[in-house]
């Protein structure tokens, strides 16, 4: 049989148990934040499309702002059940590193008593100092962490009927009414541009069938060239008038689709972020790391097209 | 005319004036019939198409036919847009239900996470405790020694750790 010391039959126990660590819940709280700020973000640019649209006319411009008002109330309860869904996954975060700073604090106390043994010349048998300190490290945490490990399985299990509510309903609503608003304001607006062209599109058509009769009339007879001239110039100003048009509604497109891009954006990593919830619980539960390269790659997009969003 | 046709009519068989009238009056007569957001939004894709399409060399008329159009097609998209809004605010409650219950949890995770804290503090005044402890028996059993350089250290070395503890102590 193989014969060991104490301190080396310890230290292989503390090898053998030092695995079964919590999971790092911060990339889960910094995903939390920033699904918390892209659902604030979607909601701003809805309540912007629904300014743009009725900026336009000012007939509309009261009735607008009046949507616009009843929207971020709306939307404001949204940002506020995110925000603390965010602070959540903080807490749940700041627990895991409270139970890990337990076997640290030892440590310190533990390398601060050994140098001060050491400065005063006190004899001390260094391995045995060693190992009962790392054996008080290790209790300390083992302990913390099966603490902590015990609360987050409980608040996890807890918390997710509430963060799966939440994520659905994001995602429903990012897809249905939030979707409607945005479709319906962008197709309103495109309207109202139009509509102030319209007039000049429809001249536009007999405006140039005559310029045809008259450069035809102009090779036979150089007295209608003055005619041609003046008709050329209105003919320019006409489709300088629609060019305008064409820039207004080439910017509300633009402004549109990046809207768009983040709403389904955001749906999809509600959805992955819920299943970080439940992946992380499980491996709290089996103490083991979770992966995050998913939620990670989701929420990197979320954050490109909010910080586009906010800069159109 | 039916919402079915609307995604099926040709525009190029309109040219003269007053049949982009009629057109339009069919198109018009759906409006009252238009119940849900899809038709609604079908309808008013329609009604834009219209005035994109529509042309006559009486362009005063057919802008006039475009305006009445537009206006129609605005009209049922606001409606579409209000009966979103309305959705929304109807389901804020849960929101808030769903940020209480999530307060609860953070509240006794926040919780843990102090108690947890203050352990970790005592462990700490604990391990302070012994080490003053030991330092004082030495410091006493040499007291009769010459060794007075020693002797001061370690008493030294006493108020600093008591001064240390009472840190933690204070901070927990």
């Amino acid at each position: 049989m193989l014969h060991l010391s104490w301190w080396k039959w310890v230290l292989l126990a503390l090898t053998v148990g030092g695995c079964g660590a919590l999971p790092d819940a911060k990339p889960f709280a910094e995903a939390s934040h920033t699904l918390a700020m892209s659902v604030a973000s979607a909601g701003q640019a809805v309540a912007d499309s629904l300014g743009e649209a009725g900026a336009l006319t000012e007939s509309d411009d009261a009735a607008y702002k009046a949507r616009a008002d009843k929207f971020r109330a709306a939307w404001g309860e949204r940002v506020a059940a995110s925000r603390a869904v965010a602070v959540y996954s903080e807490s749940i975060s700041d627990l895991i590193s409270a139970g890990q700073e337990g076997g640290e604090t030892v440590k310190k106390v533990g390398d601060a008593l050994s140098g001060l043994a050491g400065a005063l010349n006190i004899p001390l048998a260094a391995p045995a100092v060693g190992v009962a300190g790392d054996v008080a490290r290790f209790l300390a945490d083992r302990i913390a962490t099966v603490r902590a490990s015990d609360r987050l399985e409980t608040a996890l299990a807890k918390a997710q009927p509430a963060v799966d509510r939440l994520a659905e309903r994001i995602a429903t609503e990012t897809d249905q009414p939030l979707r409607s608003v945005l479709d319906n304001t962008y197709k309103t607006q495109r309207g109202q541009i139009t509509d102030k062209y319209d007039a000049q599109q429809n001249q536009l058509q007999p405006f140039e069938m005559k310029r045809s009769e008259l450069a035809s009339q102009a090779l036979a007879n150089t007295d209608v060239l003055p005619v041609l001239l003046q008709h050329d110039q209105a003919l320019a100003s006409l489709r300088s008038r629609l060019a305008e048009r064409d820039r207004l509604l080439a910017e509300a497109s633009m402004a549109y689709k990046a809207r768009l891009q983040l709403l389904n954006a955001l749906s999809a990593a509600t959805i992955t972020w819920a299943q970080s919830h439940r992946d992380l619980a499980v491996a709290v539960k089996q103490k083991r790391k979770v992966t995050v390269v998913e939620l990670q790659a989701t929420i990197s997009e979320l954050k490109s097209l909010s910080k586009k969003v906010s800069e159109l | 005319m039916t919402f079915d046709d609307l995604t099926s009519i040709d525009w190029e068989s309109c040219s003269a004036t007053a049949q982009w009238a009629k057109l339009l009056d069919s198109l018009l007569a759906l409006a009252p019939l238009a119940g849900t957001t899809g038709q609604r939004g079908q309808l008013a894709d329609a009604l834009d198409a219209f005035a994109d399409h529509s042309s006559s060399p009486d362009f005063e008329i057919i802008t006039k036919l475009d305006r009445v159009a537009r206006r129609a097609a605005r009209a049922l998209r606001e409606a579409s847009i209000d009966e979103a809004l309305a959705a929304l605010e109807a389901a804020s409650g849960e929101f808030r239900a769903i940020s209480k219950e999530v307060g609860a949890v953070t509240a006794s995770l926040q919780k843990e996470a102090a108690v947890l804290r203050a352990e970790r503090l005592r462990t700490a005044v604990t391990s302070l405790s012994d080490t003053i402890a030991s330092l004082k028996a030495v410091s006493h059993s040499m007291s009769d020694s010459d060794d007075t350089k020693l002797t001061s250290a370690l008493s030294q070395a006493v108020t600093s750790a008591q001064k240390l503890r009472g840190l933690i102590e204070q901070t927990a």
